[in-house]
């Protein structure tokens, strides 16, 4: 698996959606989820009203980054030319620990015989120059590179 | 079992019409699309002037304004779409139902048209991400797959998620990598032996044996090459009636006993968010479709399971009941989707082996099995069950 670092390629997210205050949290280092503040549930992708009391007045809050691992495959042929330099590469669901689920990539050896429920806990990596991809590496694995 | 009065109430299919299918068509959609519809109408016995209503897949490209003034279909009083891609193959036909027993239409055509591989490719990446040069692309997409949440982590083709929920089943059910494959792999096995003597099938001539299977390309762990559909250019259509009209209209209508289109958070196709990973639809679902048509899972003579991979099959089969939770492993390594074993599953080879005309292909070989007219007959079939990925479902029963 390349290292994100090395990675020549970039898939930007489109901005000017609702996703956006996502990947603006994680150049700040903040994995942000989306909360209400009236009946405090949080939920993951971003809707522009609370899905339980259907308030409008929803915000984000950081997640604490931790989470398990909730299922991952290992992508080994590349479905566009812009990933053939990543592949192998994985792709991760991870739930966090405040409920919802993020799509992500684990950052270990091996991940591919990561046993799901394993914990988690995030990372934010550079891509060039404008994107940080929160990341997430297994929790033993935290203070030290793989 | 269905009184006279009962029929009024339901639909029928009485026509079906398919192109032939191919990699490369030699011709556009609209023009496959009619003929489809014409082959259907013949089918039936019917004219042009006898159709009034129109059901198209939000995907088509085919718009019904086109096949009206083609066909110079003079009568048309009522037209609609179904979304989420073939998650809309049963849901056409639950339309066309809806439409003739409300009365807003009395004879309706459902069709699919695609280049599906001369034309636009779903399967490829560049279909949900804009390439801005050789080092960067933008992840644009409205649906799960490559979306601005998604793209970025190379998330990119539906075979990735297919390959997470697989992965989750075997997780939650005690599979690891290798069992799942040897079960995804009878699957994929036993539809090219149903493709091998379906004269319709793309890949009638080209046998497939497991071990060619398993020495295949790995596109995403576990899932290689063959679990995956073929891409196809060509025709769907089919015209329904309200089930009492059909009586006359044709000798052997093939009745709609339940119809259902299934939405709950999340679950959109193609799902990735859902709470349950591993299944496309709760219990209450199959439940419903079953109180419809009166009728239980072991009533299922044989089913026909919309498969864009192999992946959806264990799972439709465990969401309706037709095997229980945690068992389709063992069943499909048995074999029991085979001709000869417990109920035979995408006899006409499915979209793996047939063709893949976004499912509609799948609802037409269900019509003629109840008709008894199958290529590979189920002797004695009454009743059919269809699912496409839980979104939408049907039962379809052969006339009493
Ligand atoms: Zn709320």
């Amino acid at each position: 698996m390349t290292d994100l670092a090395a990675r020549t390629t970039v898939i930007r997210p489109l901005m000017g959606r609702p996703s956006d205050p996502f990947w603006e949290g994680a150049r700040r280092g903040e994995l942000l989820i989306q909360r209400c503040p009236s009946c405090r549930a949080r939920w993951h992708p971003p809707s522009p009203s609370c899905p339980r009391c259907g308030r409008f007045d929803v915000g984000w809050i950081p997640s604490s980054g931790r989470g398990t691992l909730h299922s991952l495959a290992v992508v080994r042929r590349a479905a566009h030319p812009l990933v053939e330099d990543w592949t192998p590469y994985n792709i991760a669901l991870v739930e966090l620990e405040e409920g919802p689920r993020i799509v992500s990539s684990v950052w270990c050896d091996d991940p591919g015989s990561l046993p799901f429920g394993t914990e988690l806990i995030v990372d934010f990596l550079p891509v060039g120059l404008e994107l940080v991809l929160p990341v997430f590496r297994p929790r033993t694995d935290q203070n030290g590179e793989p | 079992m269905t009184a006279a009065s009962d029929r009024r109430q339901r639909g029928s299919i009485i026509g079906i019409g398919q192109t032939e299918l191919s990699r490369d068509s030699g011709r556009s959609e609209l023009r496959l699309a009619i003929e489809a519809i014409q082959a259907a109408l013949a089918d039936a016995g019917l004219s042009t002037a006898d159709i009034d209503g129109l059901v198209r897949f939000q995907k088509d490209t085919t718009e019904e304004a086109h096949l009206v003034a083609a066909l110079g279909l003079p009568n048309v009083r009522y037209h609609s779409q179904v979304g989420y891609g073939g998650s809309a193959s049963c849901g056409v036909v639950g339309n066309a139902v809806a439409a003739v027993v409300s009365g807003q239409a009395s004879t309706v055509v459902c069709y699919r048209s695609l280049n599906g591989r001369s034309g636009t490719r779903f399967g490829q990446g560049s279909h949900y991400i804009d390439t801005e040069s050789a080092w960067s692309g933008v992840a644009r997409s409205d649906i799960t797959v490559g979306s601005p949440l998604t793209g970025p982590y190379g998330l990119l083709a539906p075979a990735h998620q297919f390959a997470l929920w697989i992965r989750r089943y075997g997780h939650e059910h005690g599979f690891d990598d290798d069992e799942l494959s040897r079960a995804l792999g009878a699957v994929a096995v036993t539809q090219r032996r149903y493709a091998q003597t379906n004269p319709k099938a793309m890949m009638r001539d080209r046998p497939l044996t497991l071990d060619d299977y398993l020495a295949a390309p790995t596109l995403v762990d576990p899932l290689r090459l063959y679990d995956f559909c073929l891409e196809t250019d060509g025709a769907v259509a089919l015209v329904v009636s309200r089930a009492d009209r059909a009586r006359d209209q044709v000798d052997v209508p093939v009745d709609v006993l339940a119809a259902q289109q299934h939405l709950s958070p999340h679950s959109e196709p193609i799902h990735l968010y859902k709470r349950e990973l591993a299944s496309f639809a709760p219990p209450a679902v199959a439940d419903a479709l079953y109180t419809q048509a009166g009728l239980g899972p072991a009533d299922i003579d044989v089913a026909e399971i919309y498969d864009a991979s192999t992946v959806m099959v264990p799972l439709a089969l465990e969401d309706f009941g037709l095997c229980p939770r945690g068992e389709a492993v063992e069943f499909l390594t048995a074999e029991e989707h085979g001709p000869t074993g417990r109920l035979p599953t995408n006899t006409n080879g499915g979209l793996l082996s047939e063709g893949y005309v976004n499912g509609l292909n799948t609802v037409t070989e269900a019509a003629r099995q109840l008709r008894g007219t199958a290529a590979n007959q189920v002797v004695g079939a009454r009743h059919a069950l269809l699912t496409a990925a839980g979104a939408s479902s049907l039962i379809l029963g052969a006339p009493e």
